[in-house]
């Protein structure tokens, strides 16, 4: 038998199949099945009687959105600092917004619990507060990083051109730079409003336990040993990741005009 | 806090152990036990008085496979998910034994005089009664009770812990499950992020308010009879318990009893500080938070370490209103090595094995004798003379109404045997350290002198009337023979005279007859439970979502808008672009 490229793609098939493909499989088989294993709808009928079952999405959805545009906020100028070469000269700046990350979040968040009780900041009188600066802390560096790296590749040209043609700054900021850099400030968005709407760890830390976002609502009646209904609201939040990474991967088809630099 | 009086005994009586062992090796070489118990809940390693799990190991020459889990749910999943046979021996809390036991997952024991001997023998009567009482129907019709089919392990109650240098009146406000929704302590309070223990404060807080409670509940206080206490008891345990006869009207006063909880426990999201897993036991120490509702066991842990390291004092206490005694026990799935588990079962029954566990997880066994009281009575108190008991030197016990210090090292020898012991009468000129008891003018007084910078430092030259240092016990003593009845050594009281800093702890780790009487067990939710779990979903998640509908509205208003430029301005520029085109041409 001849071997084959293609056959080197074996090992990540069956990783695919073993860890993605077949617990989706059991999820939706979960969802759509009653505790006595029959096929039922009644799954989708409980989420949708109890209007706090949307509440908390809607929720999940406030504070993704508010992490994102804040994260978006502090990063966009934070990552065209540091790759302005006059003003940041070394990497170590940005190794230095990145570090953090490499510690494991949990540990983390846990330290940050104690450091805003310590600087007054309650995190169970402003729970919501508290979870939101948890919440953007853990994520800016996966803003700041794509960003920082599209506005490398930025071709500065086209940005000299704009002042030549008469733009002042504001006008070239919004019209040439905010758009060569739309397809890291849409990776940036996805890095952070996907993960922030299934996130748990950190709300149920920093609110203890106050603020309840979708995820751990799922983990509330997983360990009620309600695995139907947990993994009905899980098949929803899959169907909304999947709904959101084809929103951004319309976005940033719309402004890759040239060479496709998608990993897709 | 002196912990560290009973280690030499037992360390005594499990070499012997280990000694003894050599005659039973290889009786069960080559085979397993699967033990599946909650995390932290056996005496374990070098810490611990017996690794019980290694001496049975070494004792029976078989292998152990100790498997632990967090929640009963999470047990129970994994269990449930397994093929038969996986599990020997599984520990959980009375309601998913009940649960268990209704689906046909667990045997029933062999008679215990034969299978388990040292249960039958040193397991608390009054416990197991409280097994015998607790009925389950199981799927074929049959009713059977716990007793049967659980070998009790553990047992506490669920109260409150709290510091009491938070407020004045705190020790008044803590006999109320109202203290929990009371302003003057907002944001103070942690609760138990666990749906059964939380619906247990919304329980009580809401039905101990009634007429009937309060009659009952008078009755009892004025006149602590067994008639009273019985009446006083069903009734708590009538508020627990939904009522399965399946009538209309039962159906609906179910109901309306979780929609009454969720309105409280809604209530009481707005006044504490939040929910918590773990982080409660470290955050009262911290003082993040001045209370928080716990096991009993968890709190002799905290109360120990608050004191060890901080030198911090905390209490606990069970509301007057009444709340939830809970037991955990063994159970033997089907397909398990029946004979091995009833070994193991029989090995952990042990007085010397319990009083480990005791010493090493802090919660309370269902075993009982003289090994277990002296543990307790070292820990919190003195107590009358027992043969067997090794005292240490300074250690005091109460012999014919009068109180003896060991003054060396004695085991089996009679108080007043003067070569061993003294009588402990006062004098001022003697170096008194913490934990001595002296008599004085036919009062007794413990020393509560403590030296932070120095523990072995005592206090000479002090005056029995300077209450730093001396403070007048009570001569009633605590009562808990109605737990020890018949495995004490004979002519032995069940009665423990704490130091008057320990009495609450004492009180904490065996809750008296009148703690247990207004306790009820929380059954089963049975069909019930998924209505508790919505509920408890809608209380976790309950937020004032006006702010929530205005942002996301505004978000889409913005989004729309943005789309609607967006295309005008498409438009806009086609249209240039068309002019600009004409013009070329």
């Amino acid at each position: 038998m001849r071997f084959k490229r293609k056959y080197l793609s074996i090992p990540y098939i069956l990783f695919l199949i073993c860890f993605v493909v077949i617990p989706i499989l059991f999820i939706v088989y979960y969802a759509f099945t009653n505790k006595g294993g029959q096929f039922s709808f009644s799954n989708l009928v409980k989420f949708f009687q109890d209007s706090t079952n949307v509440n908390v999405l809607l929720i999940s959805f406030v504070y993704a959105i508010a992490n994102t545009l804040i994260c978006l906020v502090i990063g966009y100028p934070l990552a065209m600092l540091l790759a302005n070469k006059n003003i940041n000269k070394s990497y170590v700046l940005v190794m230095l917004f990145i570090m953090p990350s490499w510690i494991n979040f949990v540990i983390r968040t846990s330290a940050t619990r104690d450091v805003l009780n310590w600087i007054g900041l309650s995190t169970g009188e402003h729970s919501q507060l508290t979870t939101i600066i948890g919440l953007v802390y853990n994520y800016l560096p996966f803003v700041i990083l794509p960003l920082y790296t599209t506005m490398l590749k930025m071709d500065k040209n086209q940005i000299e051109a704009s002042k030549d043609l008469g733009a002042n700054s504001v006008q070239t900021f919004f019209k040439v730079i905010i758009p060569m850099t739309m397809p890291g400030i849409v990776s940036a968005a996805t890095m952070v409003f996907m993960p922030t709407l299934s996130s748990y760890v950190i709300s149920d830390i920093l609110s203890e336990y106050n603020v309840v976002l979708f995820g751990s609502y799922i983990d509330l009646y997983f360990n009620q040993a309600d695995w139907n209904f947990g993994s009905f609201m899980a098949l929803i939040m899959l169907l909304l990741i999947g709904v959101s990474v084809l929103i951004s991967r319309k976005f940033s088809n719309e402004d890759e005009t040239g060479g496709r630099a998608s990993i897709w | 806090m002196k912990k560290l009086n009973l280690i030499l005994p037992i360390l005594l009586i499990s070499s012997c152990l280990a000694g003894c062992s050599s005659s039973n090796n290889g009786e069960y070489e080559g085979k397993t036990l699967t033990i599946y118990n909650c995390e932290d809940y056996i005496a374990q390693g070098d810490d611990a008085l017996i690794d019980i799990i290694g001496e049975f190991e070494k004792k029976y020459g078989c292998k152990v496979n100790y498997y632990t889990y967090d929640t009963n749910e999470t047990m129970y999943n994994q269990f449930s998910l397994q093929k038969e046979g996986t599990y020997d021996l599984i520990c959980a809390s009375e309601y998913m034994v009940q649960k268990m036991v209704k689906e046909g997952l667990v045997q029933k024991m062999n008679d215990y005089n034969v299978s388990i001997p040292n249960y039958e023998k040193y397991a608390s009567k009054e416990l197991r009664n409280k097994l015998k009482n607790m009925k389950v129907v199981t799927d074929s019709d049959i009713e059977v009770n716990l007793d049967e089919y659980a070998v009790g392990y553990m047992w506490g109650t669920l109260g409150i812990i709290y510091d009491p240098s938070c407020s004045d009146t705190i020790k008044e406000d803590v006999k109320s499950w109202d203290i929990f929704w009371n302003e003057n302590y907002k944001d103070l309070i942690s609760i138990k992020n666990s749906m059964r223990d939380t619906y247990v404060v919304g329980l009580m807080h809401a039905y101990s308010q009634s007429e009937e409670f309060k009659t009952l509940k008078e009755a009892y206080l004025n006149d602590p009879n067994d008639e009273n206490c019985n009446a006083y008891n069903q009734l708590v345990q009538n508020i627990f318990d939904f009522k399965l006869d399946g009538s209309k009207e039962s159906e609906e006063e179910n109901y309306q009893k979780i929609s009454t909880v969720k309105e409280e426990l809604i209530a009481l999201k707005d006044n504490i500080f939040g929910f918590e897993v773990d982080s409660g036991k470290t955050d009262i120490i911290t003082g993040k938070i001045k209370m928080n509702l716990a096991w009993s066991g968890d709190a002799v842990y905290s109360i120990d370490t608050a004191m060890e390291e901080s030198g911090k004092t905390l209490e606990y206490s069970v509301p007057e209103d009444g709340g939830n005694i809970w037991y955990d026990g063994w159970t033997i799935p089907y397909g398990a090595d029946k004979e091995l588990a009833y070994k193991f079962l029989d090995f952990i029954s042990t007085p010397e094995n319990a009083a480990s566990n005791m010493d090493y997880i802090g919660y309370t066994p269902f075993i009982v004798g003289d090994q277990l009281f002296d543990l307790a009575s070292s820990w919190y108190g003195i107590s009358d003379y027992s043969s067997t008991y090794q005292y240490s030197e300074g250690e005091t016990c109460v012999y014919s109404g009068k109180l003896y210090t060991a003054i060396q090292d004695s085991v089996g020898n009679i108080p007043t045997n003067d070569s061993y012991f003294e009588e402990a009468i006062f004098d001022s000129s003697k170096e008194y350290y913490y934990g001595n008891v002296v008599s004085y003018n036919d009062e007794w007084y413990s020393c509560e002198y403590y030296d932070e910078n120095d523990e072995d430092k005592g206090i000479v030259n002090s005056s029995i009337t300077d209450e730093e240092v001396w403070v007048k016990m009570d001569k009633k003593g605590y009562d808990i023979s109605y737990l020890f009845e018949g495995t004490l050594e004979e002519g032995r009281s069940g009665i423990i005279y704490p130091y008057a800093s320990s009495a609450n702890q004492l009180q904490t780790q065996y809750p008296s007859k009148e703690i247990s009487a207004r306790c009820a067990i929380m059954n089963d939710f049975g069909e019930y439970n998924a209505d508790v779990i919505i509920m408890w979903g809608q209380v976790k998640a309950y937020t004032d979502m006006t702010p929530v509908y205005v942002f996301l509205g505004v978000i889409v208003v913005i989004a729309i808008a943005l789309i609607i430029i967006s295309i005008i301005r498409k438009n806009l520029s086609a249209h240039y672009k068309r002019l600009l085109m004409n013009k070329k041409k």
